[in-house]
């Protein structure tokens, strides 16, 4: 560059010479603006007044005029957006006084696009005039700056997701210090954020808590992917306390193996559910209990009706008609009369006990298994009800235990007691499969679930239901109850093991 | 000739009644009249009676299984059941039993007389509220008995024990009885299926499924 300007004293006497260098001259000048021409940064040249003296075309492009000549001359602060322009303005002074300078500002091209330019600003001294103007050289950061600017929306809306989030969460580096903690995180350990940052799990809790969480880390290490658990965790307090917690492998800032997680304390939520378990075990004990004791207190009745009150009316019915025979050989007739009516009695009442009993505990049932028993109620239930029972076995009869038998009894009973309420059906098919346990089905041709007349959900879903549930599901058995539209059909499936004695 | 009768019910009131009525016709004559099925058989094997009206529950031995060891120990006798219970089944085991009469305990007093007569003449006799028809239809849709539903619960448990190849020892360490009463079950069982030995016992076990073919 020293080339470029060539002082007199170089110039040699002989014009010859003079021309070369004049020559020589012009073609450096020509480089030189070929060479700022196609400069991808625009380069300008200002006086101290701030008027465009000289302008490369990526300059141009850049305020958006199309030709130098619409733009030398004039003074650029009114491209500039106002609250940037006395900042430029004083630039643009400084420089000419000698000294150097960058700046940051917006710019609304000639045809309306804004554009935040970064200027690195020189002074120039100029040889003809002997001003000195300032040399800029000046680069669009209008993506940069949209960058940045997207980058700290994006961090601002992080934290604010982070800090919100009721959950303790937390980024951790490679060597497993914490990079990031939320809010929650560090109002948890009653320490600031900051104080935690750039520590490791053994710098900043106990050693059992902090072994726990190195545990944790080294399990999500091992396996390569997230990591849900529910656990008891030990507490700074020294309590125990139920933790939902996922951890993740997440590469750190320098892209290595770090992880993060969220975990929130779900101790409430676990307990409840605890709760609510115990609750429902107690009931499901209370129901098995209460029909444990009312099947016993049934037995005990039935036991006495036929022991007791059924023998003694049995000896008193036959005594009855030995004194019979015996007035009628002595020829009273008043007497007969009122002895065949006392009989009768006896006899109704001794029948009317017998349906008690039968009622209370089905002696078919012990004796026989339930095929004898199910089809003997099926008949009295006919008898009863007009309601048409067919009956049906496949496979060799298997003896479960003397309880599951009377709890697929029972289940039997109530079913058939619910047709007879509430589904007005004229037949009623009860199947009994025995293979592997046993599966049972009672279908009816009544008006289905939907439609019944009386049964509130609330009396299906109801003590009778639940009752007959707890039953099954007291001997393994499950169940189910059908109703596509018309009918309805109680599935019950025993499994073997109520198969005991 | 006197119709003689043996009475056998654990209740003394039934009992002392039964006595009075049944004495009173001068064509019955009770025999014995019994609270224990054991002094029973004895009297019965030694003096065969006419008729045996037996109680059909009682506790030890029951009445099904009283009437059937009558039946084995004097063919000659009828039995007539006596029962609370209505079920087809209850009839259907008595007089499978070997019973040939079946009267509710209701209807005794009205019927019982009757039917001691009736059996004797070898006529089958029901209580009229048992309707024959009823029963009829009841054993033809039951079908024959399976095989292994002449088996109790215990029974079977020591059936398939023995065909598992476990002693009679064993098998009464695991269900914790003694191996004579072990053996007392395997006879009585084997004796039920109509099997003579183990061989076929296995057999049989394997045939319906007690046991699976190792």
């Amino acid at each position: 560059m020293a080339a470029v300007h060539p002082t007199l004293q170089d110039v040699p006497p002989d014009s010859g010479a003079l021309y070369r260098l004049l020559a020589e001259l012009r073609a450096t000048q020509e480089r030189l603006r070929a060479l700022i021409d196609t400069e991808p940064e625009c380069v300008k040249l200002l006086d101290a007044q701030g008027r465009l003296l000289e302008m490369n075309a990526a300059g141009l492009r850049m305020i958006e005029a199309d030709a130098a000549e619409a733009v030398l001359g004039q003074c650029v602060y009114g491209l500039l957006v106002p609250e940037h322009a006395a900042a430029f303005r004083r630039l643009t002074e400084r420089v000419c006084r000698g000294e150097r300078g960058t700046l940051e500002f917006e710019l609304i091209g000639l045809k309306g696009t804004r554009r935040w330019l970064e200027t690195h600003a020189v002074p120039f001294r100029d040889e003809g005039s002997g001003e000195t103007r300032l040399l800029a050289i000046t680069r669009d950061i209008t993506e940069r700056r949209r960058l940045a600017e997207a980058l700290a929306e994006s961090e601002r809306r992080f934290r604010t997701f982070m800090d919100n989030a009721p959950a303790v969460a937390w980024i951790k580096d490679a060597a497993l210090r914490y990079t990031y903690v939320n809010q929650a995180f560090a109002h948890y350990h009653d320490r600031s954020a900051q104080e935690m940052l750039g520590h490791d799990d053994f710098e900043l809790f106990p050693s059992e808590l902090a072994s726990y969480f190195r545990a944790h880390d080294d399990e999500v290490r091992s396996s390569g992917g997230a990591l849900q658990t529910l656990r008891k965790m030990p507490q700074p307090d020294g309590s125990t306390r139920h933790w939902l917690a996922v951890k993740f492998p997440f590469a750190d800032a320098a892209g290595a193996d770090g992880l993060a997680g969220f975990a929130i304390d779900v101790s409430g939520r676990v307990e409840a559910e605890d709760k609510a378990r115990r609750y429902a075990d107690d009931v499901r004990s209370l129901v098995s209990r209460l029909v444990q004791a009312q099947e016993a207190e049934r037995r005990r009745v039935a036991d006495e009706l036929h022991d007791l009150i059924g023998q003694n009316l049995t000896a008193l019915g036959i005594d009855l008609q030995a004194l019979k025979h015996r007035l009628q050989s002595g020829g009273d007739l008043i007497a007969g009369p009122r002895l065949d009516a006392m009989a009768t009695l006896v006899e109704t009442t001794i029948d009317a006990i017998r349906g008690v009993m039968t009622d209370l505990r089905p002696a078919a049932l012990d004796e026989f298994g339930l095929v004898p028993a199910l089809r003997w109620h099926a008949s009295l239930f006919s008898e009863r009800t007009g309601i048409k029972v067919s009956t049906q076995t496949t496979g060799p009869a298997v003896r479960l235990s003397r309880d599951a038998e009377l709890a697929v009894f029972r289940i039997v009973q109530e079913t058939l007691t619910n047709v007879a309420k509430h589904s007005g059906a004229a037949n009623v098919k009860v199947t009994i499969r025995y293979g592997d346990g046993v599966s049972l089905s009672v279908e009816d041709d009544g008006r289905g679930l939907a439609n019944a007349a009386g049964a509130s959900s609330a009396k299906l879903g109801g003590f009778g239901l639940t009752t007959m549930r707890e039953r099954a599901e007291a001997f393994g058995g499950r169940l189910r109850i059908e109703s596509p539209g018309r009918g309805t059909r109680v599935v019950l499936e025993m499994p073997k093991e109520g198969n005991a004695d | 000739m006197q119709i003689s009768v043996l009475l056998l019910d654990d209740h003394a009131v039934v009992r002392d009644g039964l006595q009075a009525l049944l004495g009173a016709q001068p064509d019955i004559r009770v025999v014995g009249s019994f609270g224990d099925s054991g002094h029973a058989m004895a009297f019965a094997a030694e003096t065969p009676p006419d008729v045996a009206v037996l109680d059909i529950a009682m506790p030890g031995l029951d009445g099904v299984e009283a009437a059937r060891r009558i039946h084995d120990l004097c063919p000659d006798t009828h039995i007539l059941m006596l029962s609370m219970h209505a079920s087809p089944e209850h009839v259907y085991q008595a007089l499978r039993a070997g019973a040939s009469g079946y009267v509710l305990k209701e209807s005794a007093g009205g019927e019982v007389v009757e039917a001691v007569r009736a059996v004797h003449a070898g006529r089958r006799y029901l209580s009229e509220k048992l309707s024959a028809r009823v029963l009829d239809e009841y054993i033809r849709e039951r079908g024959p008995d399976h095989p292994l539903e002449r088996l109790s619960r215990r029974e079977l448990q020591v059936l398939k024990l023995i065909v598992e190849g476990n002693t009679s020892s064993q098998v009464g360490a695991l269900l914790g009885l003694s191996p004579k009463s072990i053996d007392t079950y395997r006879s009585r069982m084997m004796n039920k299926l109509d099997i003579q030995d183990l061989a076929s016992l296995v057999k049989f076990a394997i045939r319906h499924g007690v046991t699976s073919v190792e």
